[in-house]
């Protein structure tokens, strides 16, 4: 990977390295999306890649997949991607089952634009779109995403956090497996985000405690 | 080749079969739903999706474009609209599709009666700069020819191409020869052909690029494609106009099934015509031949808009019809 432009300290960084050796190894397509990781197709320096519009790299994928039956197609994106602006894409992807490994990087909210308020932001959190912390008779609870993966019984969630060394191992374990299934699979990354949430250190303890919630 | 009696939209449809469709997604809208129809029923069914949104259909266009597998999609109105950004993104990408929009009554919802509304995407097809070539059929046998066509523009400058008719023409029957196309292209540029680990041969398609000079760079690489789009169109189409040019100065000018009732009005009140057959870019060889022009169009004036740009120094009058195609005596009677 390419010198990246992520913050110090951000989950981002250790999970798209993954990624990419992954990628290289299976000569797979990336599929970008739009958010922290919009510089991935960039970054990526010996893998094919397709940039595309906020939210729908999942439709974007669904025809690369289609086109090119034999490759392995990775998307990478955060949660205001993916579940919020794209959650239609995210449910049709669940149904369709297509043959695509999906990686949700979750750190619960926008850290692009500078920390507005996603699907997965959880109750009460503070963003800048929700000042005084995540209303449920507001903003409604957050995705499940687990629960809206149990739609197909064929699709296959995985869960894990980029804060510590067994979270990252997992994920490793995670993304082999992903592979090697015959549909969609999805590997939500519970991921710190030092600049929004407080320094790297609270993050990182944030990232733990959300993670053992879920 | 023998001639078929087909419906405009079902002649669309089998012209991209024929021309080498790889790929095909969309979702059903009135008036053009037939060319998913016929897709649904000639389509590969690994290679066809009903999508659940125009947002969804332009994005897997995008993804198939991206392999290099020759793709389209048909829609209308409100279709169109939820098309723009991912257009802009497939212009800014360079990615090639063919879209079929059969143009209804809008704005908003609408209605389904034939229209001329969606022409002055010629000044983009979505946010940013982002011109493509926009081709409008007349006859049945134009509409089949306009696709063929499209594909080869689209992917000789890697960008959408839009082929553009009114709900009459789409809705109509006529005989029809499908043609193919011979010509092959080149797509090493597309993903998922590279070899791995050697980065000079490494495939990216994307809309935005990192660097200092990189915007730079792109933004003139898209001026420059947006000069080379006539030379193009003109490589592949077999026409790019019909007119008949007059000593008066008096023209008249239509697209689409208009375009084939003013030219009855043309001969019947000694005046030229012209009826282009390729919007934009869009080129008349004698412009100052054109002392006074009559814009005929169905619901507003974007192709008024067009003209007076095109004809600055001319004499324009608009023209306008808000019911439906207007007939040889609405035209008589108003000129």
């Amino acid at each position: 990977m390419k010198t990246h432009t992520f913050c110090p300290g951000c989950g981002h960084i250790t999970i798209a390295k993954i990624v990419e050796k992954e990628l290289i190894e299976r000569k797979g397509i990336l599929i970008g999306s739009v958010g922290c990781s919009v510089a991935l197709p960039d970054l990526f320096e010996t893998v094919d890649a397709v940039s595309s519009a906020h939210g729908r790299a999942l439709s974007v994928a669904t025809a690369v997949k289609m086109c090119l039956p034999d490759k392995h197609v990775v998307v990478y994106g955060g949660d205001g991607d993916l579940t919020t602006i794209g959650i239609g894409e995210l449910i049709n992807s669940i149904l369709r089952n297509p043959k695509i490994v999906c990686v949700l990087i979750n750190n619960f909210n926008f850290g692009m634009t500078g920390h507005q308020m996603s699907a997965l932001t959880p109750l009460d959190m503070k963003t800048k779109t929700s000042v005084t912390g995540r209303s449920e008779a507001v903003n409604g609870i957050p995705l499940n995403v687990k629960l809206l993966m149990q739609q197909n019984p064929k699709a296959k969630y995985y869960l894990t956090n980029a804060a510590t060394r067994t979270g990252i191992d997992k994920f490793k374990e995670q993304l082999k497996e992903a592979f090697n299934n015959d549909g969609f699979s999805l590997i939500e990354v519970i991921s710190p985000c030092p600049t929004f949430w407080g320094n790297v250190k609270k993050s990182y303890e944030y990232s733990k405690q959300y993670y053992e919630e879920k | 080749m023998i001639k078929e009696f087909l419906q405009g939209n079902v002649a669309a449809a089998k012209s991209a079969l024929v021309n080498g469709l790889k790929f095909y997604t969309g979702y059903p809208i009135t008036p053009s739903t037939e060319f998913l129809e016929v897709m649904a029923m000639e389509m590969d069914p690994n290679h066809f999706i009903n999508s659940f949104s125009e947002l969804e259909t332009i994005n897997l266009l995008y993804g198939a474009g991206s392999t290099g597998a020759r793709c389209c999609t048909a829609t209308s109105g409100c279709g169109i609209s939820l098309m723009r950004e991912g257009l802009s993104y497939a212009v800014g990408a360079k990615v090639p599709m063919v879209i079929y929009n059969v143009m209804r009554f809008g704005p908003g919802l609408g209605g389904i009666s034939p229209s001329n509304q969606d022409i002055s995407m010629v000044w983009g097809v979505g946010h940013g700069q982002s011109k493509v070539p926009v081709l409008t059929p007349s006859t049945v046998q134009e509409i089949a020819d306009a696709m063929m066509s499209a594909f080869d523009i689209a992917d000789t400058l890697r960008m959408p191409v839009l082929v553009m008719v009114d709900a009459t023409l789409g809705q109509m029957y006529e005989p029809v020869e499908i043609h193919k196309s011979e010509f092959k292209h080149n797509k090493d540029w597309a993903v998922g052909m590279h070899k791995h680990n050697v980065i000079t041969s490494r495939k990216v398609i994307q809309s935005y690029k990192m660097g200092d000079d990189e915007q730079d760079k792109h933004i003139k690489f898209i001026i420059e494609r947006e000069n080379s789009m006539l030379s193009v169109c003109k490589q592949f189409m077999p026409e790019t106009m019909k007119t008949k040019f007059h000593d008066s100065g008096n023209y008249i000018v239509a697209i689409g099934t208009t375009g084939r009732v003013i030219q009855e009005v043309a001969q019947k009140k000694n005046m030229g015509y012209i009826v282009p057959l390729l919007l934009n870019p869009f080129s008349f060889p004698f412009k100052e031949a054109v002392k006074k022009l009559t814009v005929v169009e169905v619901g507003g004036t974007q192709l008024y808009d067009i003209m007076k740009y095109h004809f600055p120094d001319t004499e324009i009058k608009s023209m306008v019809f808000n019911h439906s195609i207007p007939d040889l005596e609405e035209i008589m009677e108003k000129l």
